[in-house]
């Protein structure tokens, strides 16, 4: 078993097993500065939850495949991407801290397949970016390409 | 990239100050949308704007996306005789197989004037190569995608008055990082044969058309008077880095030209096909070159070489009944964007 520790002080139990999905922990381990307590400064325990979850449910993939789980586990990852926006980005930011391709993965294909039919304002306001493109510099792009504005699956609303 | 001066954002992508994820997020996140969304989000600020046209992003995404089987699009040529002008629609592939009734979206027609028909001659991450069959004047690559087309200048054979139009290949050289487009034009005598050919290919990079020596090529056979006994099928196909092509009449090898050393090569075929199969056309299929063979004028089959340039492992894949299925109209091809 290996000891993580959350940034607000929270320790998990995880199978080694589970735990060297994470290229990070697992080069640790490998270099034996995994004795005691893992501490991830960056994960909260909130977050850290969603993502030893993942990692227990993932952990016999290769066997997923023989025991036709194979559909099981695509539930599983529709399911566990079912999260708000702020939680999607949290674990984006742990799967990327801890180095988790196949959450990575999948996190960021949600985060896309969410952004893909959004309008420009929506996505300004879902990501907080601030516009500072002049006015004339972002008709030459709209002009561009105009019926990249357009269609009915454009989507202008922030959840 | 050089020559962006002063603008050190360009290639850092430095977060927005306000943005809730780093940069590096954010292209991984961008890097798996499609390229519709990316022409619209361009307009969300300077730093995504630099990021979407950026060369690197550029590359990132079509390696993401090459590999997908929902970014498959069929494209459908619209004739003059159905609708009163020249149009390509396209339908999502993925769709077809998902819904009982899919959208054709119009993707428009990339020249003015459309009194010609623009054929496809060629296919190559999502950009193809048209050209009019009535006109040598027109050579046009397009990106379907971002329904962007660049005319390219014209062969211009030596002879005037000799040929009919050239035949075309088109592929990326990955070794220059650069589209090319191969022409072969035949210049024909008084007694309706071959008595020159003259072969140029044309690089993206440098926008123009290069000569390139053909002699002593033993695929360009010549008969006792010094014509030409066969000539190339078009259009020609890319697999392995090289185009392919199909000798016209005699059907022997398939004739391959390395795209990046400008070298002419050779595959073998395979060695028979079923009984009362005959030869039909050679294309490739993904990254596998193929032969298509007709039986008995009510099916297809299609020969895939499983391993680029063993003899042995070719094997009949596929057989189809319905030869027209098979339209040379129709192409498969790979969204992708390219700026």
């Amino acid at each position: 078993m290996v000891k993580l520790k959350s940034n607000d002080d929270k320790e998990f139990e995880v199978e080694e097993a589970a735990v060297i999905q994470s290229e990070m922990i697992k080069n640790m381990i490998e270099d034996g500065c995994a004795t005691s307590v893992i501490p991830l400064p960056n994960i909260d325990s909130k977050t850290l939850i969603k993502v030893i979850e993942y990692l227990n449910k993932h952990i016999n993939m290769g066997k997923a495949a023989e025991t036709g789980e194979e559909d099981d586990l695509k539930e599983f990852d529709e399911q566990f991407v079912n999260m708000g926006w702020e939680e999607l980005f949290d674990v984006i930011m742990a799967a990327n801290y801890l180095n988790i391709h196949e959450l990575m993965e999948l996190c960021c294909q949600s985060a896309a397949d969410r952004l893909k039919n959004k309008s420009v304002r929506a996505v300004r306001e879902m990501l907080k970016i601030t516009n500072d493109l002049t006015e004339e510099e972002e008709q030459e792009i709209i002009n561009d390409a105009p019926w990249a504005f357009e269609g009915p699956e454009i989507d202008d609303t922030v959840n | 990239m050089e020559g962006e001066e002063g603008s050190s954002n360009v290639t850092q992508f430095p977060a927005d100050s306000m943005c809730i994820l780093p940069p590096e997020i954010i292209t991984e996140i961008l890097s798996r949308l499609p390229v519709k969304s990316l022409l619209k989000f361009k307009s969300v600020s300077k730093c995504w704007l630099a990021l979407i046209s950026s060369p690197e992003f550029i590359d990132t995404h079509l390696s993401l996306s090459a590999n997908k089987e929902e970014m498959l699009h069929l494209l459908v040529l619209n004739d003059l005789m159905y609708g009163d002008k020249w149009c390509y629609r396209d339908v999502h592939v993925a769709s077809l197989f998902n819904n009982s009734v899919t959208e054709a979206v119009d993707l428009g027609y990339p020249v003015e004037d459309d009194s010609f028909q623009l054929r496809i001659e060629g296919c190559c991450n999502g950009l193809l190569l048209l050209s009019a069959h009535e006109s040598i004047k027109y050579l046009v690559l397009w990106n379907p995608t971002i329904r962007k087309h660049k005319n390219l200048p014209e062969f211009r054979p030596r002879r005037k008055g000799s040929y009919y139009r050239p035949v075309y290949g088109f592929g990326y050289d990955e070794l220059h990082h650069d589209y090319k487009v191969m022409g072969i034009c035949y210049h024909y005598n008084a007694n309706d044969s071959v008595d020159d050919v003259e072969i140029k290919v044309y690089s993206l990079r440098s926008d123009s058309w290069i000569s390139i020596d053909y002699c002593g090529e033993t695929n360009f056979i010549k008969n006792n008077d010094g014509s030409y006994v066969d000539e190339l099928d078009s259009p020609a196909d890319l697999a392995n880095g090289k185009l392919h092509w199909n000798m016209g009449r005699e059907k022997k090898d398939i004739v391959s030209f390395d795209i990046a050393n400008e070298k002419w090569g050779k595959v073998e075929k395979p060695s028979s096909y079923g009984v009362g199969e005959t030869e039909w056309f050679v294309r490739t299929m993904g990254s596998d070159l193929c032969v298509f063979t007709e039986y008995k004028e009510t099916h297809f089959c299609i020969w895939v070489m499983k391993e680029y340039g063993v003899k042995q492992s070719w094997m009949k894949k596929y057989t189809i009944r319905d030869r027209y299925v098979a339209n040379e109209s129709l192409e498969m091809l790979i969204s992708k964007q390219f700026e």
